[in-house]
């Protein structure tokens, strides 16, 4: 056995952590002069474990350019998913508007005056006053006119999108109000005195103010 | 170096050769890194041919961020006007040719007939085969198909693939309600350019300030993810909140309407003020444009017509003289005049009543109620001219009223030391000087308030896109105009007006109603006076006043007369009464004798 080998048995031993191989050692000192100095090339190990940290690199360098190709790639992928996203909401958005320009249009106080007519309303007489201290009622105030209703003058919102291109409103459209179906006067008779809805003779009524029914001339 | 160890033997001498080797090696890699690294500061700092530069604005996209353009609502929110997304379809008509597409069913490419796609496409757009073939097809690089097309029918056109077919998004406005409230809103043109009204006005608070955007897009389109971006955010506009109430403005609409058009007369308008604090409520034409279609109505009124037309008030002008004697002199409502039909003054044609009646001995309050302009002249006479004329510009007569719309409601007073002979007389009953509706509605609503004038309000704040409300600043600040007495004893006058005088029509059950009315002449285009202006301004209720609602009829071709303005004002009154919840109290009147001696019912 060679110093060198021996040397390289101690590291060995060394590296596995034996603490009986070193009491050995110092247990032979008279050795140790004439030996020393190829103890000096202890580099041997390295190379081994060189291939190691090659590997390792090789490896690191690896998996640092695949996680970058991971990243590229999903995070690409999220742009397009983004922008998927995106069309979806100005889809919805687009959708949103719409809706609310429809309660708008139905909610204009013209057009709401108009269905109300349609359906026979009136409008409302004044609130009747309770005073709580003496527990009187106030005096009644008006009650609701049957031809209260004028809706003739403020004509229904323009279609402010058929004047940008140019086109005359159709009359049909004007009377016409859009949304929910609105009542003729003779169905809204019907409802009222609580029998089925009759066929609608000749077609639908003329829009416009209904005619009194019995029930709004008594008053 | 033969040695017994191989190892031993190959490790020593190795570091020799391996080093010059390496070291030519590493030298060589060092030159070639050199090289590139030069090349690199070449390209990228030098830079000699502007290629980095230019591969960079290749990459480098800008964009601008358009910011929204706040919203119009009335007093409670409800939207009056807002922007909305429309497109525009356009065709590049040089591309509009048969093309290729995929058959997924046959799974190959088919040539498509161009004129059959056109067909379809004139069907999702409802319009004529020939108008869309027309506007497709020819070498224009530009042409509309159709503007202002909901994004549903732009998805079904994009559907179609049709190449050289856009959608173009643009910003465009609706007007959810119409006609209501249309001449002080306004309108914009095609081109998104503000024309009239609110919107031309006060375009700088709702249009914001756009923002930008620059990030980098790789050679397909999609943005680089990990370049840097720029992002300036836009500001949207800010909405105006105003004081108008939409059912009011609306019902106050269709009741100067309809008056209107039953006496045939040239106009009719309507305001109504909030009393306590000046806010209008309403600013009514009879005729109102519709912003979402402004060439559908005469030019002349697709402005808020109530607000740009002064006229000569007549009688309602007396409320200022009356209040002004009150307020400066010893006269009180009780106090006592001769009030003949006629009366004379030096180098004067004589000031005469609407009809011939009898000399009485009347009251302040009757001379108010009967509207007698020779006994309103002896009280505007206990005054000298300077003194009426400081009352006359305190309540607002000869000044501009600034709402925030692109013009002020005007009124022209003369100076006392211009007025004529004549014109210090008619001054008295409301002739001889102009005003608008607004002004009349303003100087009852400080005689209602207590005598304090609180300047009329069109728009009550702004709303930030971040939802912060800034109140608007008021055109003045609040005066005292004449005192609380004063004021007391005007209300009671203008409730005589009603229970005893010209105007019962304006009476409303279970309320007490006070108000003034006015049968103006009114000159023409000649000068010459030759038409009536009507009016009446009403307050009510009496016992703690809430509303004064103004309405004017001008020059009416069939009958016509204070009588039937007043009861559309009445009605209009009525409306808010009950829409504000307002009780009525069913209270008696408190109203002042019209002659100085009983009987108190005598023939006009």
């Amino acid at each position: 056995m060679t110093a060198y080998e021996e040397a390289g048995m101690s590291a060995q031993a060394r590296m596995d952590g034996a603490p009986a191989a070193w009491q050995q050692a110092e247990a032979a000192p008279g050795r140790r002069p004439s030996q020393r100095t190829p103890l000096a090339v202890v580099p041997a190990p390295l190379p081994r474990s060189g291939s190691g940290v090659a590997v390792l690199c090789a490896v690191v360098l690896l998996v640092a350019l695949a996680l970058v190709l991971v990243m590229n790639i999903s995070m690409s992928n999220r742009q397009y998913a983004l922008i998927d996203l995106r069309d979806r909401q100005v889809e919805v958005t687009e959708a949103n508007e719409r809706l609310a320009e429809q309660v708008g249009y139905l909610d204009a106080p013209q057009n709401l005056a108009a269905r109300a007519d349609a359906l026979g309303m009136v409008p409302a007489a004044g609130a009747g006053i309770v005073d709580a201290s003496s527990g009187q009622i106030a005096p009644a105030t008006a009650r609701g006119e049957a031809a209260g209703l004028v809706t003739a003058h403020v004509g229904p919102p323009a279609d402010a999108d058929e004047a940008r291109q140019g086109l005359a409103a159709s009359a049909a459209a004007q009377a016409e109000l859009a949304g929910p179906r609105t009542l003729t006067p003779e169905e809204a008779a019907a409802a009222a005195s609580g029998s089925a809805a009759p066929a609608v003779e000749g077609g639908a009524g003329t829009p416009g103010p209904a005619e009194p029914t019995d029930g709004s001339d008594e008053h | 170096m033969a040695g017994p160890d191989p190892r031993g033997s190959t490790t020593v001498p190795a570091p020799g050769d391996l080093g010059l080797r390496s070291r030519a090696a590493m030298l060589a890699l060092v030159a070639l890194l050199l090289l590139l690294g030069l090349r690199l500061v070449w390209v990228q700092g030098v830079d000699p041919t502007g290629q980095a530069a230019a591969a960079m604005d290749e990459r480098l996209t800008t964009q601008e961020i358009r910011p929204e353009r706040g919203a119009i609502t009335d007093r409670d929110g409800h939207i009056l006007a807002e922007s909305v997304r429309r497109y525009d379809i356009v065709a590049d008509q040089r591309i509009v040719k048969d093309f290729k597409e995929y058959d997924v069913e046959r799974r190959e490419q088919v040539l498509v007939d161009v004129g059959s796609r056109l067909a379809t496409l004139a069907d999702v757009l409802d319009m004529p085969e020939e108008e869309v073939r027309a506007r497709t097809l020819g070498s224009s690089p530009y042409s509309v198909v159709k503007a202002s097309v909901t994004p549903e029918v732009r998805d079904r056109v994009m559907a179609l693939n049709l190449p050289g077919v856009l959608a173009e998004a643009v910003d465009r406005r609706t007007y959810p309600n119409g006609a209501v409230a249309g001449g002080v809103l306004g309108f914009m043109g095609r081109d998104g350019v503000p024309l009239e009204g609110l919107e031309k006005s006060q375009d700088e608070v709702l249009s914001g300030t756009p923002g930008e955007r620059s990030f980098e897009v790789g050679a397909d389109g999609i943005r680089i993810p990990i370049a840097e971006q720029e992002v300036t955010p836009a500001v949207d506009g800010a909405d105006l909140r105003l004081t108008l109430d939409k059912d009011a403005q609306w019902y106050a609409q269709e009741a100067v309407a309809a008056l209107a058009e039953k006496h045939d007369a040239e106009w009719a308008n309507a305001v109504v003020m909030d009393v306590r604090t000046g806010e209008l409520l309403v600013l009514a034409d009879s005729t109102t444009v519709d912003p979402g279609d402004p060439s559908a109505t005469p030019a002349e009124f697709r402005t808020a017509t109530v607000v740009r037309t002064p006229y000569e008030p007549g009688s309602t002008g007396k409320a200022v003289t009356m209040a002004a004697a009150i307020d400066a002199t010893d006269l009180t409502a009780h106090s006592g005049f001769e009030v003949p039909d006629r009366l004379e003054f030096p180098g004067q044609p004589p000031i005469r009543d609407a009809s011939s009646h009898a000399t009485f001995e009347m009251t302040v309050a009757g001379i108010f109620a009967r509207s007698y302009n020779t006994g309103t002249v002896q009280i505007a006479e206990r005054l000298s001219d300077e003194r009426r004329h400081e009352y006359m510009r305190a309540f607002g007569i000869g000044g501009p009223i600034e709402l925030g719309l692109p013009y002020p409601a005007t009124s022209v007073l003369q100076e006392p030391e211009d007025w004529d002979g004549r014109q210090r007389l008619v001054n008295a009953f409301g002739q001889g000087y102009t005003v608008t509706t607004v002004h009349t509605a303003q100087q009852f609503q400080a005689l209602a308030n207590g005598g304090v004038l609180e300047p009329a309000r069109l728009i009550r704040s702004t709303v930030d896109a971040d939802g912060a409300e800034h109140r608007w600043p008021a055109a003045a600040e609040p005066r005292r105009v004449v005192s609380e007495d004063t004021a007391r004893q005007m209300l009671g006058m203008m409730e005589t007006v009603v229970t005893q005088g010209t105007s019962g029509t304006a009476a409303i059950p279970g309320y007490r109603v006070g108000g003034k009315s006015s049968t103006a002449q009114v000159a023409g285009r000649t000068g010459t006076y030759d038409g009536f202006n009507y009016g009446f301004t009403a307050v009510a209720p009496l016992d703690d006043p809430r509303f004064v609602v103004s309405v004017s009829m001008n020059r009416p071709a069939s009958g016509g007369s204070s009588a039937v303005v007043a009861a559309t004002a009445s009605r209009i009154m009525a409306h808010l009464l009950g829409q504000a919840g307002v009780p009525a109290t069913g209270d008696g009147p408190q109203d002042y004798h019209v002659f100085v001696d009983d009987p108190q019912e005598r023939p006009w």
